[in-house]
């Protein structure tokens, strides 16, 4: 493909990205409509500036309605297991349980919101860990833009390896590298993603409790950091697939002995300003006596675990389930420009059995029908003297809002993807930047993937081999141009508009987005400077 | 109607949400059928989905509090 674009075209291709910020952060307009505006936006810009014709414009919005269904299906089944949570007592449950476990709240948020997050995205994918752990914050008594802010940021360092190196696997598939660039690409992309997992445990801990809490709290952020951070680059050498699993796996065992040190076992009260939690933070605040306990409440978690471990671990029930795919045809397209995108006889197969949404909706309908033949949907509305809510609505009225703009989200991506309008943005950085400024900035191509599609793996696979074409253009080493990628459609994920959007709307807040946004974008620009400076010391380490 | 539609907020979104799915199949179809009437019919309903978010916010924007 022959393809150069002029400067006009570059700023031309930035407005789409720039006006949704705009319109959510500033302007406060909602995730449905800016989203949605944006899909006109980046038309627009595909139509006159980069000369594309209809039919692709068409063919790009349906495949972008169809890589929603993948996020759609987590966020579906995990808003069910929500409301069922939820209308019968079982987040109470949770709340008041977990007080009895541990007095120190900094513990238990770090303990939910960091170790059990990344946990999940070890195993998990497509925003499953947000989706989950946000209304259990939400529960503990924390506010729900911080309980949305804080699993997002938290779980980012495992987002290359996670949901068992998916992100991995996608890059070695677009990138032509030998073995020795590849072994140097994923350790220099562990050393990387230590910056996110230690500034990921300390602005949760600031977050929670500002300057005091990280005075309590940064031997635990340190321990798990290390744990996490030092785990994933020492995981490499056993198998980069199970590079996120195990430092996570074993972050969350060390929880139990950390839980035992006297530092962690009591409340802090040195920690007053508390601007995350509500005031009744960790006390129930009603008379309402929830009609299960403690380990009911955490059986549907423990269940979804298991689910989770089983079909990606157990290689013949992985394969029984993987064979189950569907997916659409699509011609191919092209622009005015030369961007070409194949024919496909079936466009990203969707695995309905082994993809994330099928377990978390195994998990929900289980729990729904155990917990209706427990009458505890009767004892909780007595309780708490309110009718009995129809779950199926309450599903609906919930799921509805918060699809909207995910569809929305990918669509625009997708558009400015068969337009060339994310080529042109990447190209573009590379072609005005000296070679160390582009090391400095390789990693801002991949957040850029990953805030447009939502997805550390679409960054991937957007933007990799483009990478490494750069990195030999500017003789740079590949590998580290490729970790600073990996690092970057990682960090991506913080501002990425359809988690943000998933978060909001299993934590009951949705059209806060905006919100959520302003928590999660300042560190989003503090990691991106990091890990840029980080970069150029390993460019100049390796040339 | 149209005005009742776009003052209830769950009605204007399910439409929306609705004739996003309905026109996923309809140019998958239509595109890769060589079936014109479907594929535009795709295209409209993907447009028209699309536009019912803010052009609910131009008509009904939100009272400042």
């Amino acid at each position: 493909m022959d393809f150069t674009p002029s400067l006009i075209q570059w700023i031309l291709a930035v407005i789409p990205i720039v006006a949704l910020i705009i319109l959510m952060v500033s302007m406060r307009w909602t995730a449905q409509q800016a989203g949605t505006t944006g899909i006109f936006i980046a038309s627009a810009v595909a139509l006159f500036a980069f000369s594309t014709p209809t039919d692709t414009l068409a063919v790009a919005s349906a495949k972008g309605v169809w890589d929603a269904i993948f996020i759609l299906y987590v966020i579906w089944p995990a808003l069910l297991l929500y409301h069922v949570m939820s209308h019968s007592g079982g987040y109470d449950a949770l709340r008041r349980g977990i007080q009895l476990l541990s007095r120190n709240e900094l513990f238990i948020i770090v303990a939910l919101g960091w170790v059990f997050t990344s946990f999940l995205q070890g195993i998990d994918g497509f925003g499953t860990p947000i989706a989950v752990v946000a209304p259990l914050l939400v529960a503990f008594g924390m506010r729900p833009v911080y309980a949305v802010a804080i699993p997002i940021i938290a779980h980012i360092w495992a987002k290359f390896y996670g949901t068992l190196g998916v992100g991995w696997l996608a890059t070695l598939q677009v990138v032509d590298i030998d073995a020795a660039t590849t072994l140097s690409m994923a350790l220099q992309s562990s050393v990387l993603m230590c910056i996110q997992a230690l500034l990921g445990g300390l602005t949760l801990v600031w977050m929670y409790g500002r300057w005091a809490a990280v005075r309590s709290g940064w031997p635990l952020v340190l321990i798990i950091a290390a744990i996490q951070g030092i785990g994933q680059l020492l995981a490499i050498f056993v198998d980069p697939v199970l590079a996120a699993f195990l430092p996570a796996t074993a972050a969350l065992v060390a929880l139990y002995p950390l839980s035992r040190w006297s530092r962690y076992r009591e409340a802090d009260a040195s920690i007053k300003d508390r601007p995350a939690m509500l005031h009744a933070a960790s006390r129930p605040n009603s008379e309402a006596v929830p009609p299960m306990g403690l380990w009911t409440a955490l059986a549907p978690y423990g269940l979804l675990t298991v689910l989770a471990l089983c079909v990606s671990l157990i290689d013949p029930l992985h394969g029984l389930l993987d064979a189950a795919a569907f997916g659409l045809a699509f011609p191919e397209v092209t622009t005015g420009l030369g961007m070409t995108t194949a024919a496909t006889a079936m466009y990203s197969p969707l695995r309905i059995f082994s993809h994330p949404g099928a377990y978390i909706l195994l998990t929900a309908v289980l729990t729904f029908v155990f917990f209706k033949r427990r009458g505890y949907f009767k004892k909780w509305a007595q309780q708490t003297g309110e009718e009995p809510v129809r779950i199926v609505s309450a599903l609906v009225q919930g799921a509805v809002p918060a699809s909207i703009p995910i569809i929305a989200f990918l669509v625009m991506a997708s558009i400015m993807k068969h337009s060339g309008q994310n080529l042109t943005l990447a190209m573009g950085i590379a072609a005005v930047a000296p070679t160390y400024v582009f090391a400095f900035l390789a990693n801002a191509i991949g957040i850029l993937g990953a805030f447009m599609t939502s997805s550390s793996t679409s960054s991937q696979v957007i933007f990799s081999d483009v990478q490494v074409q750069l990195a030999k253009a500017k003789g740079l080493p590949v590998s580290t141009i490729l970790a600073a990628q990996n690092a970057g459609g990682a960090i991506g994920n913080a501002i990425a508009p359809a988690n943000v959007v998933m978060g909001a709307s299993t934590a009951g807040i949705a059209g806060q987005e905006g919100e959520i946004l302003r928590k999660t974008l300042p560190w989003t620009i503090v990691v991106f400077i990091l890990t840029g400076v980080a970069t150029v010391l390993l460019a100049l380490l390796m040339q | 109607m149209i005005k009742r539609l776009l003052q209830n907020r769950m009605s204007y979104l399910s439409l929306s949400f609705l004739l996003f799915v309905a026109a996923l199949p309809l140019i998958s179809f239509g595109a890769a059928g060589q079936r014109p009437g479907l594929f535009w019919l795709g295209f409209i309903s993907m447009g028209i989905a699309a536009a019912i978010p803010p052009v609910q916010r131009m008509l009904y924007p939100p009272k400042k509090s």
